[in-house]
């Protein structure tokens, strides 16, 4: 129902920032990962947000009543940035000129992007909880 | 005759309430979408339709769009070319919620009127 449509919008919001917060946690807790599954340290992972269009986007756009979506998670990527080198030549996954690659991860990147993903799930959850309000002052034209 | 009833002001109200609930989802995907490279952010417009549909007179047929989407223009653009001004969105959001509660105040009374005179009950 058309009413719904907001609270849709707000969820598919929400749940893009939860996934953004699951990759950052991801980042941080493989920043000392020196091995993974492909060989070579973790790298850094960005999930990318793209507008979604709803169901006839393009038709209701001739009277006005544009139906659109939310936002969606196009992908999740991987930082091609090099892989920080650092001098051990103690650790057993040390080249012969006694570097290890470590993840490119930068903690403080990490919890920059962290603070604005707790915002914008913030910005989500009012929108959502306006909807919502909003759908129950209207049932309350019903009594 | 029981149509009669209800044109006029029942029907511009909730031309009003679709209006609201049109921007609601345009605010929503537009926070929605507060960190989505490239997007720009909509905002929805009423005013001028209503105009023309009133000034018709009462007769006059409601217009059949009674909102239309236009780029919203807060501000300059970041670097990513997002411009969502998150702090215009919430105000936004607010005044929408306000603007929706009030024509569901005056519906909701004017319906109490509506049954007093039926019922014929003060």
């Amino acid at each position: 129902m058309d009413l719904f449509r907001a609270l849709d919008i707000s969820a598919s919001g929400l749940s893009a920032q939860r996934k953004r917060m699951e990759v950052i946690g991801e980042n941080l807790a493989n920043s000392e990962t020196t091995r993974t599954a492909a060989g070579g340290p973790y790298r850094r992972k960005t999930v990318l947000l793209q507008a979604a269009e709803g169901p006839g986007f393009a038709a209701a756009l001739g009277n006005g009543a544009a139906r659109e979506g939310g936002v969606q998670v196009a992908g999740v990527v991987e930082s091609a940035d090099a892989p920080r080198r650092v001098h051990r030549p103690d650790h057993p996954q040390a080249g012969p000129d006694g570097f290890v690659s470590l993840p490119n991860v930068n903690p403080m990147t990490e919890m920059v992007d962290m603070l604005a993903t707790t915002r914008a799930y913030e910005a989500n959850a009012t929108a959502f909880q306006a909807a919502k309000s909003m759908g129950i002052k209207l049932l309350e034209l019903l009594r | 005759m029981l149509s009669r009833l209800f044109e006029g002001t029942v029907d511009r109200l909730s031309q009003g309430l679709a209006f609201a609930r049109e921007r609601q989802a345009v605010v929503a995907r537009n926070i929605a979408n507060a960190e989505t490279p490239g997007y720009q952010a909509q905002d929805v417009v009423f005013d001028d339709l209503l105009a023309s549909a009133s000034s018709g007179g009462p007769g006059a047929p409601a217009a059949a769009a009674p909102s239309r989407q236009i780029p919203a223009r807060d501000g300059l653009a970041r670097s990513d070319g997002n411009d969502v001004h998150l702090d215009r969105q919430m105000a936004r959001l607010a005044e929408t919620q306000i603007y929706q509660q009030a024509l569901v105040q005056i519906l909701s009374s004017h319906f109490t009127a509506l049954k007093q005179a039926i019922s014929g009950r003060v």
